[in-house]
């Protein structure tokens, strides 16, 4: 493939951040090229990770103990992993559980047996555990009731497992938490954010995941084998690879992308960069057209096997098959859109009016696949390492114009409406859970988190139209301590222009699945399964490599998995 | 027990914020309290001292008005400067001082409860300054304490890192600094933790408990907000 010519600069391209940072368009997300795992997984294949499974001693029923080291360019990483008996009583996805059938540690290096039996007494505790520096993520995993025990029963018979009711499900086991940065003693984010392989966002996160699913393929081949050693088979690498790990994502990661404003803003500013830079593109040459025909062709059909029970996003998920539907004609070989100029940017304007908000967003995800020298790049810099600097010598009058440049979204809300505080969020005493309340009917609105920006903007607005222009922030905020968090805020979003949700987060229409759909967007997960508006279960990985595909050259191409053909077992 | 310093940022925002203070002033404090930590000079019962000084009400905030000026006094009078209270806008103060009629002049801050807090705000304001940031104060029985925050980089220039750690309130001056000290100085680096922050259980208890004033008691109706299916889940 060539390098391509752009027909005008790209930020001539970018989608505004009042077009971008919206909940509706948040909530439509789908992983892109520069998404987490993505970035994980091209790593691992560029410099040939090696993981191999050096401890494995599980019982009969599959509870033990279980070792993989991963060798990197320059270091290794092992997944200390902890299966266990779990009471049915006590098998809840919720935060709230206190046991698990697996738990795990990411460790720095390779643990020694005192470190494994430390961790034994620690792992399985989860946040009621005290870790060391030596561990940098901290997960659990409950087994799918629905898939677990049909895969193994299946491989115990000595047949494969009914593709339909591994595509269903799409995973074996599925994480409630994973923990890092720090948190219950592990290492701070700093202690390793200058080692290439997990300076980029979640990196050692990702990791863990991809070793966990490696550790759920092998324990339902264990426990055939040892249920039925003469007879069990391995598990098909076609449905091994469609197997994934699932989520349950809730409302923790809301607050989390209000309190990061600089490291969401690099996220959204590079997947937009890098679709301003496809859309300048003066051509589409013809491989690169072959190759978005072929990954459209294979959208359309993880679209045709995306089946949730949520009406709304069922609903979504019709427009969105009758958008690709669109797509696929109007770039069918021949098309006249590939006659004129900058054709993926006639593409994506033909697209704003004609196809569903989900449509539009899964076409940026599918434009950005066949530039990998103009995109991947650009996810080499999505992390921030240091604090923004306050600027106490910015004067009032200058606050006040960057307030009403940058955030006309926030103060064109009506907290006069008692529908725009609908909500207050707040941490509960039941592990400390991120919960959204009723202000009007629930107790502790008193207590809530102080995420309201949109709320805030406006108190800062109206203070500073009291105060005279010439005065500086340093003399503003000793009047107005309260405000000091939303002043140094306003500054870092008029630096920049992505670091906002544009949408007041405490109003009855705020539905805080979009904002998880946003992030886990830039996670890499697929299969959004809403269960209500305040969480949904996810799929990491499906379609990835398994560990020892890794060196192959088709490692990147898993982007919209589908179900795998596997012909029929006659014997079983 | 071994906590990390991101634990120490945002337990003490979290507790700065349970005793009252404002949002921005707590993400101070946590700030400061965890480059303290990550120095090695310091301790975080220094921390909690001043917090323990705002919730029993011993310390207050100051009058804004002589503040303006560079006279930081507890208002009312009568009780102590609260460090936590009157730092980060003694910091701003200092820091945007060459715009100010103050230039190179003495702030001064009285009576302050626990002066290591101001210090510590000082590093990490000085930290995205092309100047210094110079904290001076009398700590009794220590002896005089001159250190300079030069860009993240503590130098101290009269006393000993225990001395920092003496209890006593004390006046505090503050002046902007045009040119870097020439003493060794303590390097707080923000990428390098140190393996092990240790800190007394009964220290990061009396942290935490000020945070978990913030959490809301647990209801029937909460209960059903979280993230997950029912508390039993069989899918």
């Amino acid at each position: 493939m060539t390098a391509q010519a752009l027909t005008v600069t790209p930020e001539a391209k970018m989608r505004p951040p009042a077009e971008v940072m919206r909940l509706a368009r948040m909530g439509a997300s789908f992983q892109t090229r520069i998404s987490f795992m993505r970035r994980l997984i091209r790593r691992m294949h560029r410099e040939r990770w090696r993981i191999e499974r050096t401890r494995f001693d599980l019982d009969d029923e599959g509870y033990g103990t279980a070792l993989y080291v991963v060798t990197t360019r320059e270091r290794c990483y092992s997944l200390v992993c902890f299966a266990h008996y779990l009471e049915p009583e006590r098998r809840t996805d919720r935060v709230i559980a206190e046991a698990w059938d697996a738990t795990f540690s990411l460790f720095d290096g390779v643990p020694t047996d005192a470190d494994i039996d430390r961790l034994a007494k620690q792992t399985p505790k989860q946040e009621a555990g005290r870790f060391q520096a030596s561990e940098l993520v901290m997960s659990r995993a409950n087994k799918s009731l629905r898939l677990f025990g049909r895969v193994v029963d299946s491989l115990a018979q000595g047949g494969q497992p009914d593709p339909d009711a591994i595509d269903a499900v799409g995973y074996l086991m599925r994480t409630t938490a994973v923990y890092a940065n720090g948190k219950f003693g592990m290492a701070d984010r700093t202690r390793y954010a200058d080692r290439p392989e997990l300076a980029p966002p979640y990196q050692a996160e990702m990791l863990t995941v991809y070793l966990i699913r490696g550790f759920t393929l092998d324990l339902v081949e264990h426990l055939a084998r040892r249920r039925a050693p003469d007879r069990a088979v391995t598990l098909d690498r076609r449905l091994k690879r469609h197997l994934g790990i699932g989520n349950a994502t809730g409302l923790g990661m809301a607050p989390f992308l209000v309190s990061h404003p600089v490291l969401i803003h690099n996220w959204f500013h590079a997947r937009e960069t890098a679709l301003a830079k496809v859309r300048s593109l003066e051509v589409a040459t013809p491989d690169r057209r072959v190759r978005f025909r072929a990954l459209l062709a294979q959208a359309e059909r993880h679209v045709a096997e995306w089946n949730v029970d949520d009406e709304l996003q069922t609903a979504r998920i019709a427009a969105l098959r009758e958008g690709l539907r669109l797509l696929t004609e109007w770039t069918a070989e021949g098309s006249e859109i590939f006659q004129g100029p900058a054709p993926w940017d006639a593409l994506y304007r033909r697209a704003e009016g004609a196809v569903s908000i989900e449509g539009q967003e899964l076409l940026v995800s599918l434009l950005l696949e066949p530039y990998p020298e103009l995109i991947d790049e650009l996810g080499e810099a999505l992390q921030v390492d240091r604090e923004e600097a306050f600027d106490p010598s910015m004067t009032v009058a200058e606050m006040r114009a960057i307030v009403d440049r940058h955030y006309a979204w926030a103060l064109a809300v009506d907290f006069g409406d008692p529908r725009e505080s609908q909500y207050f969020w707040y941490y509960s005493t039941e592990k400390i859970e991120p919960r959204r309340g009723a202000r009007r009917d629930e107790p502790g609105a008193e207590k809530e988190m102080q995420i309201a920006v949109a709320r805030d903007v406006q108190a800062l607005r109206v203070a500073l139209g009291e105060r005279p222009g010439d005065e500086i922030m340093a003399a503003f905020l000793m009047r107005h301590a309260e405000l000091r968090h939303v002043a140094r805020r306003v500054q870092i979003g008029a630096r920049y222009a992505y670091a906002e949700i544009q949408d007041n987060i405490i109003a009855a229409s705020c539905s805080p699945i979009d904002i998880l759909r946003g992030k886990l967007a830039f996670f890499g997960v697929s299969k959004f399964d809403p269960k209500s508006d305040l969480w949904t279960r996810i799929t990491m990985y499906q379609g990835a490599p398994l560990d020892d595909e890794l060196d192959r050259g088709d490692a990147d191409d898993w982007c919209f998995p589908v179900k795998p053909v596997i012909e029929p077992c006659t014997s079983h | 027990m071994h906590v990390s310093l991101s634990e120490i940022q945002t337990t003490v925002c979290k507790a700065a914020v349970a005793v009252g203070l404002p949002l921005g002033l707590g993400e101070d404090a946590g700030r400061a309290a965890r480059w303290m930590m990550a120095s090695g000079v310091g301790s975080l019962a220094a921390f909690v001292d001043a917090l323990d000084a705002l919730d029993k009400g011993r310390s207050t905030g100051f009058d804004a008005d002589r503040a303006i000026a560079g006279d930081f006094g507890p208002k009312p009078a009568g009780r102590l400067l609260s460090a936590l209270r009157a730092g980060p806008s003694a910091c701003d103060l200092v820091a945007s001082a060459p715009s100010t009629d103050l230039g190179y002049g003495r702030i001064t801050l009285t009576d302050v409860d626990v002066p290591i807090v101001i210090l510590f705000e000082a590093l990490v304001a000085s930290a995205d300054m092309d100047k210094g940031q110079c904290v001076a104060w009398n700590a009794g029985r220590g002896g005089a304490i001159e250190a300079v925050c030069w860009r993240g980089s503590l130098a101290l220039i009269k006393g000993a890192p225990e001395d920092l750690l003496a209890t006593d309130s004390a006046e505090i001056t503050m002046h902007l600094v045009a040119r870097e000290p020439r003493v060794p100085a303590i390097t707080v680096d923000r990428r390098i933790q140190r393996d092990a922050v240790e800190i007394d259980e009964a220290t990061w208890r009396r942290v935490t408990t000020y945070g978990d004033r913030l959490l809301v008691e647990a209801t029937e109706t909460s209960r059903l907000t979280g993230a997950g299916a029912g508390v039993i889940d069989t899918d």
